[in-house]
Formats: structure tokens, sequence, C-alpha cells
């Protein structure tokens, strides 16, 4: 079979929606460096194939300049290339497969399993439809190894399964390539052996991941500064926000505080206090205000908010 | 909590001095100057201390600083030794001017920071950044200073104006440390709303800001979705328009090929062709050759021979002679008309039209009249007709039934109305008598009135109570206006009472009137007696104690004295009337129509006619048709005449016609008889058309001589030609012998020129076709030379096979040159759409701006708008929430306010006041006395007032302080305002409260001196006196 070089989830001009432009920039340069570096590695490690195993775009938002240029990229490698289409990068009418010539480059362009011309004993498959997968490997050969994109049905029976999903990992019947493009990991590339598959690290991902304890801070003012200590400036930073968020604390977004582009913010984590009570019979408005806050139905983060928001007016008019 | 000491380092006028207090009640006096205002302020803030954060402060903070910074030197700063109810004693000292204060626990002598003790205690004890002693007791310093430390200024303003307090009252409602109002607070969520969310379709805030955002943001990620689709679109195209491009050389290639297989057909054809002919020409090489002169010779005298014609021997038809002959016998011309003339024939036929006429007027003539002999209008006996046919009018007997139903309705209501007219005097009757009985029952009610009123006046002989005595005094024309008012109603009563009975009697005009009067002259008296019994009174006498005074008489009842409205008499329907006139007219109508038939009847008979209406409308129409027969007589009398005129003129217009054609009639014609004149103009016509016909025929015969004489001519002209072509034709066929022997080479010459023209014939045959082998010959060697166009026949033979050798295989399409061109057409027009869409393509991706950046925007814009939305839910949330709780603790603080004011409210109002009421909306107090009567806290005496609010105060400090240190109390000549009765009072209540709560009195008075002289002897309580230095 020879050495081949597989990498997945490059996702080349495709859209982050879950941050902000600033960082969405950044990733997409990020995985423009991460297929010359994957050129790179494809040189210096004497490969005898490369297989992309799907989503090597998006396409909702790659540019087809873009895709030409990845072909023009490919086509000169001295080595056959496979590309699997997948989840993002479907093949089917107006794929960045059919309206560019991919000439040099071999793409699967049925759900069914086909030998590859350039690599033997090799068989691959693509998804052709928005959300689809691929529904059986069907039968082949003892011996063959079958590159399909997102599979996570049964191995077939002698056959060395290659396939994409969240995580690397490598047993006797299969290899999962990681994607990429990964913005809070590491980019992975697979080279497969003969008789193992090892991961090859190609770089850190440009945003700075920082797991915040907020459970100390005791006012916004506290969680703010902590906050603007924490992010610095320049570069894209993705803070996670863990702890406990003491009451009357009001978090980005309901404080008077936004974050700076380039800066996204996690509070998914995020557990929240309940308000103390004042010991004795006290009835006046602001403990009826907590008493009936802690017992509303509605989320967690508004519930709490809320309470901050009612505490810091209770508060300002002293 | 207790205050045990307080130390004035430096603190106004006082440096280095200390003053202790009693764990209940301590009275600290001195004379004016002595400082006690300054102690009361230094003890507030050794509790308090003061605000450390930067800036100036409030007003309240800024007024402090001025009023008691020490005199004299920097220092500024007080202290004080406090016991808390867990054992823990606290000795304070704060630098005023820097807001920062040390803490050691007086028993261990440890010093202690804040924080550890907020830590220890599990209280905040900040405010402002500034050490807050108020906060050990559940307030801040603004609020402790507020509540638990009053000054002669407070209670005066208080009075003034209760709105301090009561705000006051609205923090203690709101929050636990009475630092703001739900108010406020609601004010500051509404503010936060409106800076950090605002409105959705107005101004500049975030929410619509974000919204707008949003909207931009998707508009620009469907352009950019928009540009990527064409653009991708462009590359589909470009690979279809490719591929047909690929096509189409493919086409072009094979056409090409195609063309050129049929070219080396072609010229494989021709060498063919050439090569034949060549074969040909080697086949015409002996042609016999002849002179072309003696050829064209032979061809013209054969030709002259062939041509030459036969000679005619006679000629047919008549000689010469016989046409001279014809032509001597033929007549002249004649003179005269040869056919009738148009204007004769029109005259004929009108004069023939005008006599049809006449005839067909006189068969039409109209019969004669019938010869009636009445003479009479026949309209004036249809008329008659008319009178005799009207029929007598009949009476309408439904008219009469309802007449008659309508007179016994009337007598029935009169019979009802008799019926009611003896019940109404009856009632009347009754009224009368309950009148009677009224008036003898209100003598005596105002007999007892007058009794019980005497009785009165007697019991209040003796002096008034206080308020009575300020109510009195202030309305000292209330005593004679009593017996006025008493006056006024008896005199309106008596008013209303004749008037109703004026109303019965005379009619309710006048009566109603005096009624009205008497009413109004009755409530005068009402409001006049109301006026004079105010305040605590009613105008009706009422005994103070049920126990002694008399009881006051009840006025009897007033019966029911309404008459009831007096019955009306009926009124016949006006339908009765109506009905009467309808059938007095019909009656009438009917006389009259009698009377004019039986005139009609004497008329007619008097005409000789049966009275029958039928009858007489025949006689009237019979009379019509002769008056109408005699009429058309006449007219068809005067159109025979004119017909009969207008027949002679055309008769005349004939004759005239005639003459002028030469005719003349036949007698003379000057007969009156249009029918005789008629006649001769007839035979006249007649005439004139048989002599035209006559000399018609003549005249046909006599142009025949024209053709006679050129007949004659021809004749004589075909009688030369005949001689003049024998001769030449002799010449002809001598030439045609003489040639056959020269040229044909014959001998003997033959002697027949039929038999030389036979040799000379087939002479130019041999030589025709002799001369056209010649031609042919030439023209294959034109063609040959044509198709070799100078090649060698051999070298293109061998030429031609080394191309088709090498042009490769036939494809077999046959295609054409047009298909050539064709495919290049297509082949280039494809190249253009490659390139046009290409150009296309890199014009909108040197454009693109990319998607993902687009989409990226969008959902940070999306973000934004739910984080806005989020918290636009959050502030709403907390205002509605808030503004519950505010009314609820509202609701819940008046009423606990109002527990701990209850029991002290006697001592304070000197028993004047029993019970006190929060109004939970807007904490306003009214006080209610033993009666029940209630009172607004601020429109009472300023005594009481300020008695009232500060017995607020002191449950405020209660209520606030309940789960935590109690509060201690320190007045400041409170009681200057106070009579002795209620100083006493409020000392007393002070002295009570100190039992449980700490009570310091800064007091210059010597009344209170002088309570506290007496009254405080025990060791919880002490007398300090302070002098001034």
């Amino acid at each position: 079979m020879g050495t081949v070089l597989a990498v997945a989830g490059l996702g080349l001009g495709r859209a982050w929606p879950e941050f902000d432009p600033a960082t969405g920039n950044i990733l997409r340069k990020w995985s423009e460096d991460l297929l010359n570096g994957v050129l790179s590695v494809a040189s210096e490690n004497d490969i005898d194939a490369l297989v992309i195993l799907g989503d090597l775009f998006d396409r909702t938002a790659t540019p087809p300049g873009t895709v030409a240029e990845v072909h023009t990229l490919l086509s000169a490698l001295p080595v056959p290339v496979v590309v699997t289409p997948g989840l993002a990068d479907w093949f089917g009418p107006a794929s960045p497969y059919t309206y560019t010539d991919w000439e040099g480059v071999e793409v699967a362009s049925g759900s069914a399993l086909k030998a590859c011309n350039g690599i033997a004993d090799w068989f691959a498959a693509a998804i052709t439809r928005p959300g689809g997968s691929i529904a059986s490997l069907g039968a082949v050969a003892p011996g063959s190894v079958l590159a399909v994109p997102s599979y996570i049905g049964p191995a077939v029976d002698g056959c060395f399964l290659v396939t994409s999903g969240e995580r690397f990992t490598c047993d006797a019947q299969r290899v999962v390539v990681p994607p990429l493009t990964k913005p809070l990991g590491d980019a992975v590339a697979v080279l497969i052996g003969t008789n193992d598959a090892r991961s090859i690290v190609l770089g850190p991902s440009p945003i700075r991941l920082h797991d915040l304890d907020v459970s100390q801070c005791e006012s916004t003012d506290d969680l703010i500064k902590l906050l603007d200590a924490t992010a610095g400036s320049g570069s894209a930073v993705h803070l996670r926000l863990y702890g406990t968020v003491r009451t009357g604390v009001l978090l980005p977004g309901f404080a008077d505080w936004s974050p700076r582009p380039g800066l996204t913010v996690d509070l998914n984590p995020l557990t929240f206090a309940q308000p103390d009570l004042p010991n004795g019979t006290a009835e006046t408005a602001d403990v009826k205000f907590l008493r009936a806050m802690a017992t509303h139905n509605t989320s967690p983060i508004e519930q709490h908010q809320a309470i901050a928001l009612g505490l810091l007016a209770l508060s300002e008019d002293a | 909590m207790r205050i045990e000491q307080v130390r004035a380092s430096a603190f106004g006028p006082l440096r280095q001095e200390e003053l202790s207090f009693a764990p209940g009640m301590t009275v600290v006096h001195g004379p004016n100057e002595a400082g006690k205002s300054a102690w009361f302020a230094a003890t507030y803030a050794a509790l308090a201390g003061r605000r450390r954060a930067k800036g100036r402060g409030t007003l309240a903070q800024r007024d402090f600083a001025d009023r008691h910074k020490p005199w004299v030197g920097s220092r500024w700063t007080v202290g004080g030794t406090f016991s808390l109810a867990n054992g823990v004693v606290l000795a304070l000292e704060h630098n005023l001017r820097t807001g920062e204060t040390s803490i050691v626990e007086s028993v261990t002598r440890r010093p202690l920071t804040v924080t550890r003790l907020e830590q220890q205690l599990g209280l905040g004890l900040q405010t402002d950044g500034g050490f807050d002693g108020a906060r050990l007791l559940g307030l801040n310093r603004d609020a402790l200073r507020a509540i638990a430390f009053v000054a002669q200024a407070d209670v005066l303003r208080v009075v003034e104006d209760s709105k301090e307090l009561q705000h006051l009252l609205e923090r203690a409602s709101s929050t636990v440390t009475v630092d703001v109002t739900a108010d406020g607070a609601l004010d500051a969520l509404r503010q936060m709303k409106s800076q950090r969310v605002g409105v959705e379709h107005v101004g500049s805030r975030p929410l619509r800001v974000a919204r707008q955002r949003v909207e931009a943001a998707r508009t620009a990620v469907d352009q950019a979705r928009d540009r990527q689709g064409e653009w991708i679109s462009l590359l589909d195209q470009g690979q279809r328009a490719a591929a047909d491009l690929a096509a189409a050389r493919i086409a072009l290639k094979t056409s090409q090929q195609s063309v050129i297989w049929s070219e080396l057909r072609a010229e494989g054809a021709r060498l063919r062709s050439a090569e034949n002919l060549s074969k040909q020409l080697g086949d015409l090489d002996q042609i016999e050759a002849f002179d072309d002169s003696q050829l064209a010779e032979a061809t013209s005298a054969l030709t002259l021979y062939d041509n030459r014609g036969v000679t005619a021997t006679d000629n047919s038809g008549e000689s010469a002679e016989q046409l001279r002959a014809m032509l001597a016998d033929l007549p002249d011309v004649p003179a005269g008309d040869l056919e009738t003339r148009p204007s004769v024939q029109e005259a004929h036929r009108a004069a023939l039209a005008a006599e049809a006429a006449v005839r067909t007027h006189a068969e039409n003539a109209p019969a004669s009249p019938n010869g009636r002999t009445v003479q009479t209008d026949p309209d004036r006996l249809r008329t008659l007709a008319s009178i005799l046919e009207e029929n007598a009018l009949e009476s309408d007997e439904s008219l009469n039934i309802e007449l008659k139903s309508l007179q016994e309705d009337f007598a029935e209501q009169v019979r009802r109305h008799e019926a009611e007219l003896a019940a109404y005097a009856d009632t009347k009757r009754t009224i009368e008598a309950n009148r009677s009985t009224y008036e003898e029952q209100l003598a005596t009610y105002r007999s007892a009135l007058a009794d019980f009123e005497s009785s009165r006046d007697r019991r209040e002989g003796a002096p008034p109570q206080p308020e009575s005595v300020t109510s009195h005094r202030s309305n000292p024309k209330d005593a004679p206006r009593r017996p006025l008012s008493l006056l006024l109603l008896a005199l309106g009563s008596l008013l209303a009472i004749a008037g109703i009975g004026l109303g019965a009697t005379m009619g309710w005009s006048v009566g109603g009137l005096v009624v009205a009067v008497g009413v109004a002259a009755a409530i005068g008296g009402l409001v006049l007696g109301s006026k004079a019994s105010r305040p605590g009174s009613h105008a009706e006498p009422q005994p103070v104690l049920a126990s002694t005074r008399p009881t006051a008489p009840i006025p009897p009842e007033i019966p029911n004295l309404e008459l009831p409205q007096a019955p009306v008499a009926p009124v016949p329907s006006a339908r009765v009337s109506e009905l009467e006139v309808r059938l007095q007219m019909h009656h009438e109508q009917r006389s009259a129509a009698l009377e004019r038939q039986v005139s009609a009847i004497k008329e007619i008979e008097q005409l000789g006619i049966t009275p029958e209406p039928a009858a007489i409308r025949e006689v009237a129409r019979i009379l019509d048709d002769d008056a109408a027969a005699s009429e058309r007589r006449a007219q068809h009398q005067e159109r025979a005449s004119a017909l009969d005129r207008r027949w002679r003129d055309t008769i005349e217009e004939l004759l005239r016609r005639l003459r002028e054609a030469g005719q003349e009639p036949p007698w003379n014609l000057e007969a009156d008889d249009t029918s005789v004149l008629a006649g001769g103009a007839a035979t006249a016509y007649e005439g004139y058309v048989a002599a035209c016909r006559t000399r018609a025929e003549q005249a046909g015969q006599a142009a025949r001589r024209v053709d006679l004489e050129s007949r004659l001519r021809d004749r004589l002209d075909a009688d030369t030609r005949l001689a003049e072509d024998a001769a030449g034709i002799a010449q002809i066929e001598a030439r045609v012998v003489a040639l056959s022997a020269s040229v044909a080479h014959v001998a003997p010459q033959p002697s027949d020129h039929a038999a030389a023209a036979e040799i000379l014939r087939g002479w130019l045959i041999r030589a025709a076709e002799a001369r056209r082998r010649l031609e042919d010959r030439r023209e294959l060697q034109g063609r040959l030379d044509q198709i070799l166009d100078g090649r060698d026949l051999e070298e293109w033979r061998d030429d031609l096979a080394n191309r088709e050798a090498g042009v490769g295989p036939d494809p077999g399409i046959g295609a054409t040159e047009a298909d050539v061109t064709r495919h290049r057409e297509e082949v280039s027009r494809l190249g253009t759409t490659v390139g046009a869409i290409g150009g296309q393509a890199r014009q909108i991706s040197d454009s693109f701006e990319g998607l993902a950046a687009r989409i990226e925007e969008e959902r940070e814009a999306e973000r934004e708008l739910a984080q806005v939305e989020a918290l636009q839910r959050c502030l709403d949330l907390a205002s509605t929430e808030l503004q519950k709780a505010k009314e609820d603790s509202q609701r819940s603080v008046a009423p606990a306010l109002e527990a701990l004011m209850r029991p002290h409210l006697p001592a304070v109002t000197n028993g004047r006041y029993v019970d006190v009421e929060i109004d939970p909306a807007r904490l306003g107090m009214t006080v209610r006395d033993a009666e029940g009567r209630r009172s607004n806290a601020q429109l009472l005496s300023h005594g009481t007032t300020e008695q009232l609010y500060l017995l607020l105060r002191l449950a405020l400090t209660e209520f606030l302080a309940q789960g935590h240190e109690s509060a201690p109390f320190v007045l400041d000549d409170i009681t200057v305002q106070s009579d002795a009765t209620r100083t006493l009072g409020v000392l007393n209540l002070l002295h009570k409260v100190s039992r449980n709560r700490q009570v310091i009195v800064f007091t210059q008075e010597d009344e209170v001196i002088q309570w506290a002289n007496a009254s405080l002897k025990t060791p919880q309580d002490r007398i300090v006196a302070i002098h001034p230095k």
C-alpha cells in the first residue's frame, strides 16, 4: 500500500459563525497555512499518496477562487491525490468538485465504494447529499483500505477503514483522522503506513484558550478586571468561564462591558449562586424581590442576571 | 447596642473631652453655648464615621463637615466605645478628615481591621468606602442620622414638611439597609433600560442599533450568496461551454477532412475525363478540306433556288372588267336621317308615359258619398252617446259600516269617562281628609320640638370643652342662626303643603310654584341649621349622653297628598268627519249624472235617431265617411286635370321634335281634344321612323363603292407582278445548273435544274460533315487543355495518387465547405463564449469580498441582538418583580409600624388620639381619636405633629433593627415646642423606651432637668451636666 498522508476537515474558506469576524479571518488564514503545511509534510515524508477525508471546503461559503487555487496546488503534487467530499462539501450539483475542473486530482463522486485509480487497494466513497452519510460499505476484497468520510458504522472484516472523526484514534481495524482546522486545539494529520498509523501535529490553533474560574469575583468590577487582564489585546482569545457566579455579579453582555474584537467568551459552563436572604423577618422590597426571584421560573443565567440588575438598581440610588 | 462613651479629640469646639452615657436614659443638660449640639453631632460621628470615597459628597455631608470641623488645628477625630448585644465592646477612633477608622476590641485590647470585624460579625460594615457603625444596626449612616439621631431642626422640619420622613419610610419599606427606595430602584432600572436597551423603532439605543445591524448583515449575506451563486453558475456555464468548444473543434476537423476527400474524388474524376478526351482526339485525325467561298456561293445559290416560289398561271375572282361594271350599278348616298333621333324617341316615350298616367288615374276614380240626411256634428253625437253610457254612481257600503263602528266606539269612550270622573272625585275627597290629619300631627310635633329645644339649651349652659371653645370662638354668628333656620324650615313646610292644596284645587301651575318656594325655604333652613351646629354636632337635636339627655321628638310622616291627574274627556275620531264628508260628496255626484242623461235623450230624439249609444255612434261614423268621400273626389278631379295638361305638353314636344327632324304632321293639329292630338302625333312619329329605315337601306348599298374601287386596283397590280416573277425564276435555275458543274465537278453538266440542285445539295452535306468533325476536334482539344491546365497527364495521375495516400482515411460523412464554415463559426462562437464567461468570473473574483466573513458578521449581529434582548428581558423581569415587591412591602410595613406606634400613642398625645393608620400607597400618617374621627397627621397642631413623628421615628428604629442590634435613640432639644403636659408625656415615653433601648437626651430646658432629677433615680439612668468653656 505504501505510505499515505490522510487529513480531514481543512475547511478552507469556511465561515466560523461561533466566533466573531476577526477570529474567523484568523482561522481562515490558518487553514490556508495548514494546507501548505500538509504539502510540506507530503514532500518531507516521501508519501505515496494524499487522501483528504471530507470537508476540504464549505459549499456554502468557500469562494470558487479558493477552490481553483487549491486544485492547482493539489494537482501539482507528484503523488496521487484522492479527495472524498464530506458533509460540508458533499458531492453534487454546484459543488466545488463540479464547477471546477479537477484534472489531476481523483475526486470520489459516489456514495458507493469505488477503487482509487492512483492508490492500489484503496477504495473511496463520498457523501453525495446534504446531511447524508455512507449508508453501507458493501462487499470489497479482503485487504482493501476503505476511505470514507464521517463513517461511524461497523468496519468490514479483513479491510482497514480510514475515516474522519472528532479525534485521532487508531486500532487494527480503523483509523480516525481528526479535523485539521480545530479552533481550540492542535492541527493533526495522520500518516498511514503499511502496518501502522501515526499522527503528526502541524501546529497549535491561533486562538488562545483560557479557562477562567470566576467564583472568586465578588463584584462585576472584579469580573471585568479579570477578563481584561486575561484577554490582553491583539491576538484571538477564547475565554471559557466556569465556577459559580456570585449574586450581584453582572456577566458580559449584561454589564456595561463588551468583549473586544477577537475575544469570545463562553458562559455555558457557569453555575449561578442563589442570593442570601437577610436574617430575621424583614419584609422590605429588596428582600421580597430576592425571594420572588429565587423561585422565578426562567433560565438560570437570566434569573441570576435579573437579580444582579435589581440589586444594582437598589444600590445605585443610595 | 449601647454607646458607652464618646471621645471628642478634635471635633468642632470640643478638644480632648469625653462624655459617658448610662445604659438606660441619659439626660445631658447645659446652658446655651455649652456644646450640646456639638456633643450630639460627635456622638453620631463616633458611631457612623465618615465617607471615605473620593469627591465632595452630598450636600448634607458637606454641611456636616463645615459645621463640625475643629475650630483650631488640622486633626478632626472623634471616637467612642460601643457595647454590642453579644458582649463585644468596640473602641472606634475615626479620622474624619481621611475617613479612616481604627477599631480595638476593648476587652482584649486587640486591634481589628474592618474586614476582620465584618467576617467576625457576618455583616458588611462599610458605606462609601468608609467604616459605618450604623451597619451594626441594620442601617447606614444616612438612615441612622435620619431616624435615630433627632435634632430640634429635624422635628421642626418634619412639622413643616413630612416628605423627608415619608421618603425614609419608603426606604425602610424598600431595603434592609434603608439606603434606597424601591421607586428609585425602579427608576434606575428604567434608566438602564432606556440607555442600554432603548426602544425598537426610535432612536439610536442598542436594541434598535442591533436590529438594524442584523438586518444589514442579513442583506449583506444575501448579496454575497447571490454573488457567489452567480460566480458558481458562471463556472458551471464555462465548464459546459468548454466541453462544447472541444466537441466543435473535433467536428471542424472531421468536416475539413471530409471536404479534402471530396476534392480528391473530384480531381480523380477530372483526371479520368482528361484521359477520355485524349483518347477521343486520337480518333479524329483524318478530315476532308473544303473551300469556304465555294461553300458560301453554293449555299446561297441553293437557298435562292429553294425559295424561288411558283409562277401564278391564273387569277381567281372578278376580273377588272367585272369590277368596273359593278361600280357603275351602285346608287348615290341619300339625304336625311338614317336612324330616328334620340330626342324624338325621348319625346315619344314621354308622351306615351303621360298618356298611361292619365288613363290609370281615370280608372281609379273614387266612389260617391252615401247621401245621409242628418245634419249635425258627429262629435256631438258621440258625446251624447257617452253621456248615455255613464253609470249612475253606486254608494260604497264599507264606508257606511266603518262610520257606524266609529260612532259606537266613541259612545263607549264617553261612558268610561263618566265612570273615571266619579272615581277621581272620591280620591280627591280622601286626600283632603289626609291633609287635615297631617296638619294636626304637625302642630303636635312643633309643640314637642319647642319643649326639646328649651330643655337642650338648659343643658348646654355649662362651659364647653377646649376644642368646642375653639370651634365656637371661631364661629360667633352661629347662635342667632339656629332660630332663623327653624323658622325657615317651618315656613317652608307650610308653603309646600299649601302648594299641594292649591295644585289640587286651582291647577298645578300655581300650586307647583308655591311648593317650590316652600321647598327652597325648608332647604335654606336646613343649611343654616347645619352651619350653626358644626363642628362635631348635627342640625337635628341629639342627646350627648343617652342616659341624661331628653329624647328629640320624631316629626310626623308626610302622607301622600298628591292628587292623581284628572281624567280627560274623550274626543271623537277625525275619521268620522272624513267619512261623513266622503258620503255627502258621493250623493251629490250621482244626482248630477242622472240629470245629464235625461237631457241627452231629448236631444237625440229631436235628431230622429234611436237613443241607443251604438246607433248614435253608427250615425256619427256614417257622417264622417260621407265627408271623407267628398274630399277624395275633389282631389281626384284636380289630379286628372294636371295629368291631362302634362300629356298635352308631351305631345306638343313630340311634334316639335318631329318638325326639327324634317317630318311634318299629316294634318293640322290644332284640336282641343288631347286624344285627337295624340293620334296625329303617333301617325307622324310612325312615318318618320319608316322614312329613316328606307334611307338607311339606300345608304348601305352606296357604301360598297369604296370596296369595289379597292378591289379593282389590287386586280390590276397582281396582273403586273405575275409577269415579273416568271423571269427571275428562270435566272436562278440557270445558276444552279452552272454551279453544280463547277464546284461539284460533275460532268457532263446536268440539263435539269432539279438534278443540278440535288448534286449541289449532296456536295454541301459532305462539306458540312467535314466542318463538324473539325470543330469537334477543336472542342475536345480545348476541354483537354482546360482540364490539364498546363499539367502533364501522367504527372497529374502520379500526384493525385500520392495525395490520396497521404490525406488519411475518408470520414465518409459527405461534408461540404458550408459545413466546414459552419463548424468554424461554431468554434469561434464557443471560444468567444468561454472567454466571456471567464472574464465575468474573473470580474466577480476580483470584487468578491467573501461570504464567510459576512456570515460571521450576521451571526455576531444576531448574538448582539440576542444579548440586548436578554438584557431587556432581565430588566423587565427585575422591574416587574421589584414593583410587586415594593407594593407588597408597603402593605406589610404599614401595619408593622402601626402596631409599634399604637401602644405609645395615647401617652404622647395626652389621650387625644388612640390609633394611627399609615397609608400603604403613599405612606402618609392618619390618627384617629376615641370617637373614631380621623385626622391627617400633617394637619394637626405643631406640637401634636411633632410628637407623632417622634413616635414614628421610634417605631422605625424598632422596625428596622429587627434582627440587628437595638439602635440607641439620641435627641437634641426635641421638646422645645411642646407644652408642659406633652413634654412630660414624651419624657415618660422615652424613659419607658429606655428600658429596652438606650436613650440620650440633650436639653437646656429646666422642665426637662426637673423631670430628670425627679425620675432618673436608678443606675440605669444618668444626668450629665456640661458647661460652656
